[in-house]
């Protein structure tokens, strides 16, 4: 009896993986192939003709590496704002008192609610009245500060021991001192975790980067894809190598980072 | 912890907080104030007269047949995407949770790797997976016997095509999730649940789900926000040629997301748009409210 | 430390992302315009000439995807950071006038009776405003008919022998439209790749009165003609399956080599040579119901931004983009046509049968009379949606779809 279940278990489970990485192989094939052989019928799973011709045009003809650095910039300044503004925040909220204190909190907690299509099209005139349209520093305006950011540091460091802290005031340090040297170090895990979220949530932003940006120079990845895709439109197998190459820097820093990165999924998890 | 008012202390508190409150404001509170404040005015940005109109735009709402279809359609993606996706990551990380360390985890990474790679990516290969006349999916249908379904070229098939992509993305975030919650939970009753027969199903309910709950009312939460607000995908797997706003064949694949930024971006009504956007706030606030209400219940570990 | 790490790398990006330096003493001039690779490089190549001309300015070219060149360009004037020259769909030319956002071509440059000299009247008709002309007409654009000579020559076909009537057309779409089993493989005409080329065509073909009626705003192709035309493009796909949504879905099936026919801007000739050089096409004028020539055009213009510090620079530009010169470039690096009646006449521009018939339809064109872009668009897919995707009653849908474009455009009227 638990035999059979256990047949049944690995069956819907190798299933499940054939399912995930379906479209990726898919992804792959199609990259070496020509165009004519990507619309075959039937379709053709390992290549007849396999090419590298579109990888060649992909990295003459698309500015991926400076995609990749509009991406990461953007992101650069994002994290930085937010770590910057969280840690300091969540620590305010986790281990002071003051008034309004509860009434505040709870007033950030709720902006979590508020769908970005709200804020888009103020955000969207302050930029372009500012000037900053087609800039890094516009890209990166909304993504300077999160609510969530501060959610995840203050209930963290809710969990750090009163008596540290008291400790180290009766020691003689300044409040700025005993968070940068006893509460940040304690909180190495929730600074991990809010770098890869917002992090990940940067390099995944759409319509931002879509209605901010003019110029290929300021493009990031997933706007750069998406016009090469829609310059070229009927061609698949273009679209199709354009997909393997930005998947893969992101990949590949997830295969070194993953215990990171499920770690902080399941602090998210545990904290929520 | 001592409820003392030190000034002291409280001084460093709003300065700890000056950076957050500040940027919050600039970034969060100012637009979703003053996008309010246009949601009351007719404004197109090629004229550029901003007339104060009342409830105009939000009246507006209720004749227009666009929306109303993006409202079905937002509506329709949530309520079979959400607890699909929920269900099936959860079977997943009942069935990883029984295995060696070792499977696990290489298993429980491919089945995230979906979820980090590239939105826009992974839209375009779907799109072309989807692709009725040699996409491998009619192709692998036929060997089932299943023919002729349009997908994205069909009103019918173009939502569930979107819904197919983002549950197959999003099964690996939620069953990490899961498995983490699982993992807490003492192995003797999963292990009986499993085993015993029938009453095992009454167990799994009444013992694991209620020891789930935190987690399943926090996914829950996240994930239909999350759906309610689609936006790349449709965008990125719709968009044709011509420069017509994407949106799928008849409006089908249209969701409230993709709906506010075509009147923002494309037909340059800025104060109907903001109208549309608060309508889909509300939408989420709703939703989560009763969410948050009927599953919340008092569980004993 | 991270803090100030934070605090350094904050700071610098914000003023990296600020600094805007020019350091030339140069007048420079902003073009933009939306993007379409082989007009690009024309543009490139002009800016080159034109500078060389010119020295002491400098032109700088933006090439904006299409999906967003409307938002950007309507923000940017209104931010005081717009382009100094750009181009518009001449049918919204008026909207852009009304709202300031443009300057009338000077008269010392070009005197009205010049203008009216120099262009083809149906390409300056929607550009006579308020008793001035507001842009250079640029982008001609005839709907013409292309054919793949193989593919017609499979089916029985003579390629070289233009279709004349929509008879014909049917005839001919049919017996090139081949099917494996219930599957198509072969479309006779890719209607599904850019429908509008079908219904504007159509309709500007066998509509007499106006389609749209500037003074009234309201539109005539809920007439029997109109009705007629949108019957004919309904019967093609679905009574005699000349094409079909799920087949090659969003692709361009002509450039494929797997649809026989299908109807174009002129402009297409430019694409096929460059991304499919190996079919060879005729083109034609489209058919009609009765046989006489006629097909539907369009056409953009050339402005000049109202906030434009350098007026008479920024005109010098325009004008010289459709100056002689620039036309024949235009022509023969894009397969667009010239604007100017004297190159209508230019054999040197004619090389080929095709470039033949492109010239010769341009007489016959009937220009576009749309008071709006992308929304009147919208409007008319979604008619031809809901005819070939959802049965619906042609008469039916056509009424609906010139019901919701008159409220359209009486919005975009009201004051």
């Amino acid at each position: 009896m638990g035999y059979i279940l256990k047949v049944f278990k690995i069956a819907i489970l190798s299933v499940g993986i054939l399912i995930m990485l379906l479209p990726f192989f898919w992804m792959i094939s199609s990259s070496f192939k020509p165009l004519s052989e990507v619309i075959l019928i039937p379709p053709t799973w390992i290549p007849h003709n396999p090419t590298l011709g579109n990888f060649i045009y992909i990295f003459t003809q698309m500015d991926i590496f400076r995609y990749l650095f509009n991406s990461f910039i953007v992101a650069f300044i994002s994290v930085s704002s937010i770590l910057f503004t969280s840690v300091l925040g969540g620590y305010a909220f986790a281990k002071y008192n003051f008034p309004g204190r509860t009434v505040l909190f709870y007033t950030i907690l709720s902006t979590l609610m508020v769908p970005f299509q709200v804020r888009v099209i103020p955000l969207y005139m302050l930029i372009f009245k500012a000037k900053l349209l087609d800039t890094y520093f516009g890209l990166a305006l909304p993504g300077l500060a999160d609510a969530f950011g501060i959610f995840l540091m203050r209930q963290f460091m809710m969990g750090i021991p009163d008596d540290l802290i008291n400790a180290a005031r009766i020691d003689g340090y300044s409040e700025p001192a005993i968070l940068l040297r006893i509460v940040l170090p304690l909180s190495k895990p929730a600074v991990s975790t809010l770098t890869i979220f917002t992090f990940m949530w940067n390099w995944e932003s759409f319509l931002w980067p879509l209605v901010v940006t003019n110029s290929e120079s300021k493009y990031t990845l997933p706007i750069g894809l998406a016009r090469f895709a829609g310059k070229y439109l009927q061609r698949i197998d273009l679209q199709m190598a354009a997909s393997v190459v930005s998947i893969i820097p992101v990949l590949i820093v997830f295969l070194i980072f993953q215990k990171h990165f499920i770690e902080g999924i399941t602090l998210t998890g545990m904290k929520g | 912890m001592r409820l003392k008012y030190n000034t002291k202390l409280i001084l460093w508190a709003y300065i700890f907080l000056f950076p957050s409150l500040v940027s919050l404001g600039i970034v969060i509170l100012y637009p979703i104030l003053d996008a309010f404040y246009i949601s009351f005015f007719r404004w197109n940005l090629l004229s550029f007269e901003k007339s104060f109109i009342g409830l105009k735009n939000y009246e507006g709402l209720f004749q227009d047949s666009i929306f109303k279809k993006a409202l079905i359609n937002t509506l329709y993606f949530s309520v079979i995407s959400v607890p699909v996706t929920l269900f099936i990551a959860l079977i997943i990380a009942l069935m990883l949770n029984s295995l060696s360390t070792g499977i696990k985890n290489t298993l429980r990474t491919i089945y995230f790797i979906p979820v980090i790679t590239s939105i826009v990516a992974v839209s375009f290969v779907w799109r072309w997976m989807f692709e009725p006349s040699y996409g491998p999916i009619n192709h692998i249908l036929g060997f089932l016997g299943i023919h002729g379904i349009g997908w994205l070229s069909d009103t019918k098939w173009a939502l569930p095509a979107i819904m197919i992509v983002n549950i197959w993305r999003n099964i690996g975030f939620y069953m990490v999730i899961f498995l983490a919650s699982l993992q807490m939970i003492p192995k003797e009753f999963l292990e009986a649940a499993l085993i015993d027969g029938a009453t095992s199903y009454k167990r799994f309910i009444y013992v694991v789900l209620p020891l789930l709950n935190p987690t399943v009312v926090f996914c829950l939460a996240i994930s239909i926000i999350d759906a309610l607000q689609i936006f790349t995908q449709v965008y990125v797997m719709t968009s044709g040629s011509g420069g017509i706003v994407p949106g799928g064949p008849l409006y089908s694949t249209t969701t409230i997301a993709l709906y506010i930024y075509k009147i923002a971006f494309r037909d340059l009504e800025m104060g109907y748009a903001t109208s549309v956007a608060f309508v889909l706030f509300l939408l989420i606030f709703i939703f989560t409210l009763i969410q948050i209400k009927f599953t919340e219940r008092p569980f004993e570990y | 430390m991270r803090r100030i790490f934070a605090v350094f790398f904050i700071s610098l990006s914000f003023i990296l992302s600020c600094v805007n330096v020019s350091f030339s003493a140069n007048i420079t001039i902003v073009h933009w315009q939306h993007h379409f690779e082989p007009r690009a490089k024309v543009v490139e190549s002009l800016i080159k000439e034109f500078t060389q001309e010119n020295p002491g300015i400098e032109v700088k070219f933006e090439s904006i995807p299409y999906d967003t060149f409307f938002d950007k360009l309507v923000t940017s004037l209104s931010a005081g950071t717009g382009p100094d020259v750009f181009q518009i769909p001449v049918n919204i030319l008026y909207q852009f006038v009304n709202q300031n956002l443009v300057l009338p071509i000077p008269s010392d440059l070009m005197p009205l009776s010049e203008i009216r000299n120099t262009f083809i009247p149906w390409t300056i008709r929607m550009s006579y405003i308020n008793g001035k002309y507001w842009g250079f007409p640029t982008d001609v654009q005839p709907f013409m008919l292309f054919v793949n000579n193989k593919l017609l020559e499979d089916a029985g076909l003579n390629p070289a022998k233009a279709p004349k009537t929509w008879k014909e057309l049917e005839e001919m779409a049919r017996k090139t439209t081949k099917f494996t089993g219930d599957k198509m493989v072969q479309a006779g005409l890719n209607v599904f790749g850019n429908a509008y080329h079908y219904y504007w065509t159509f309709v500007y073909q066998n509509v007499t009165k106006s389609v749209v009626d500037p003074k009234t705003l309201k539109v005539g192709y809920n007439s029997p003609e109109g009705y007629e035309a949108w019957q004919f493009l309904a019967d093609l796909i679905l009574k005699y399956h000349v094409d079909d949504p799920t087949f090659l879905t969003n692709q361009d099936k002509f450039a494929l080599g797997k649809a026989a026919l299908d109807i174009h801007e002129a402009v297409y000739k430019g694409n096929l040579d460059m991304i499919a050089p190996n079919i060879k096409y005729n083109v034609y004028i489209p058919p009609t119901k009765t046989g006489k020539p006629s097909t539907v055009g369009t056409n953009w213009v050339y402005v000049v931004s109202s906030k434009t510090k350098n007026p008479n620079v920024a005109f010098k530009w325009a004008s010289y983009l459709t100056s002689e010169k620039a036309e024949k470039e235009w022509v023969i690096k894009t397969g667009s046509m010239p604007s100017r009646k004297t190159l209508l006449d230019d054999v040197s521009l004619q090389k080929d049968s095709n470039m033949i018939a492109i010239f010769k339809a341009i007489k016959f064109v009937r220009p576009l009379e749309d008071l709006d872009w992308d929304p009147a668009w919208e409007i008319r897919e979604e008619c031809f949606q809901n005819i070939v995707l959802k049965n619906i009653d042609v008469k039916k849908a056509v009424d609906l779809s010139a019901q919701k474009e008159e409220a359209l455009y009486s919005k975009k009227f009201q004051k």
